[in-house]
């Protein structure tokens, strides 16, 4: 899925083909087959999302039922909510199904170097009247840890390219494609300060 | 920033209710639960109406305490929802939010006493609704607050 290229010069260049979708991406559906947001296999039948996409679709508890399916396209297949943490937006979901592969790994998100080059992949909800987008890819530029309400650490990254449905999503470096988050919200700017901060 | 348009039923028609962006965080999921943040939000305008109609039926009785109840008093806002369903009063008129027009019918020369004032208020007329000598334009003055 990311490909590297040696050049004459010795420098790696890493590049992810726009038309692939990694088979560790889903898409968290609600009861009549609309989706909802985004998940990712970190493991065979162990899934990662947000409580709020769970929430969407009336599985916002432990051991709901959810419906998924892969993003690359595939049938759907049914999971259990197993963990949950609210305050960091976070679900772990066991599925009964597994894709066809698992992310690359993880890597602390404190560890991250301003401005590396990241990658979000997920399922899109795009204000268009007369056509849908499965999904999108979205590159953004990491602007490091914040804490919110004196308590909550909160990764930031700055990108125009994120669309509602990318909740669950995993933020990936583009470098390697290990996992450094999960998008959970954006920050909406009117006076244009802080905008496309997620 | 653009608004996104919602389309919400209203009796047996479906409009598309513009909304206006707001600060702060908000979730990315991708239902669209704005739709019924907004028909809420639309339930809670026209409280919004009555209650703005009812202070200004308020003000007029306290004007008539004072003896300068105005020959007609208009009040002019706007409405406006955000996607997270949020009633935003806005300005519809130049650059003000609220735009409040104070009448009085200097031809006439009438200035109520506070007893007639009072008994007037008790039979409150309709705000959108002129009396004859409001027909003659030339002859009123218009204050407008503007805040």
């Amino acid at each position: 899925m990311i490909q590297r290229e040696i050049n004459s010069s010795g420098n790696e260049r890493v590049s992810t083909p726009a038309r692939e979708v990694p088979g560790y991406l889903g898409r968290v559906l609600d009861p009549g087959s609309v989706p909802a947001g985004t998940f990712f296999q970190v493991e065979p039948h162990v899934l990662i999302t947000a409580c709020h996409v769970l929430a969407e679709v009336g599985a916002g508890v432990i051991g709901a039922n959810v419906r998924l399916d892969p993003l690359i396209g595939g049938a759907a297949f049914d999971g259990r909510v197993t963990r949950m943490d609210q305050a960091h937006d976070i679900a772990v979901i066991q599925a009964e199904h597994t894709l066809p592969t698992s992310i690359a790994g993880l890597t602390a998100t404190e560890d991250v170097t301003i401005r590396t080059d990241l990658l979000i992949t997920g399922v899109s909800t795009v204000d268009d009247p007369y056509h849908a987008y499965r999904y999108l890819h979205a590159v953004g530029s990491w602007r490091g840890t914040t804490e919110r309400d004196d308590h909550l650490q909160l990764g930031r990254l700055q990108t125009r390219d994120l669309v509602r449905g990318m909740s669950g999503a995993p933020v990936r470096r583009l470098v390697d494609d290990l996992v450094i988050g999960m998008v959970s919200a954006r920050y909406n700017s009117v006076d244009g300060w802080l905008r496309d901060s997620v | 920033m653009a608004g996104q348009r919602i389309p919400i039923r209203v009796g047996d028609i479906e409009l598309l209710v513009e909304t206006v962006p707001v600060a702060g965080s908000e979730p990315t999921s991708g239902l669209d639960a704005a739709r019924d943040k907004v028909v809420d939000a639309y339930e809670r305008a026209q409280v919004a109406i009555v209650e703005v109609a009812a202070s200004t039926a308020d003000t007029i009785r306290k004007l008539a305490a004072r003896t300068v109840r105005p020959d007609k008093l208009e009040v002019e806002f706007g409405l406006k929802f955000s996607a997270q369903g949020n009633v935003i009063v806005a300005g519809v008129s130049g650059e003000a939010t609220l735009v409040v027009r104070l009448s009085y019918d200097t031809q006439s020369g009438k200035r109520p006493s506070a007893h007639a004032a009072s008994q007037a208020s008790s039979q409150p007329r309709a705000l959108d609704q002129p009396s004859s000598d409001e027909r003659s334009d030339d002859s009123a003055r218009d204050q407008q607050l503007r805040e």
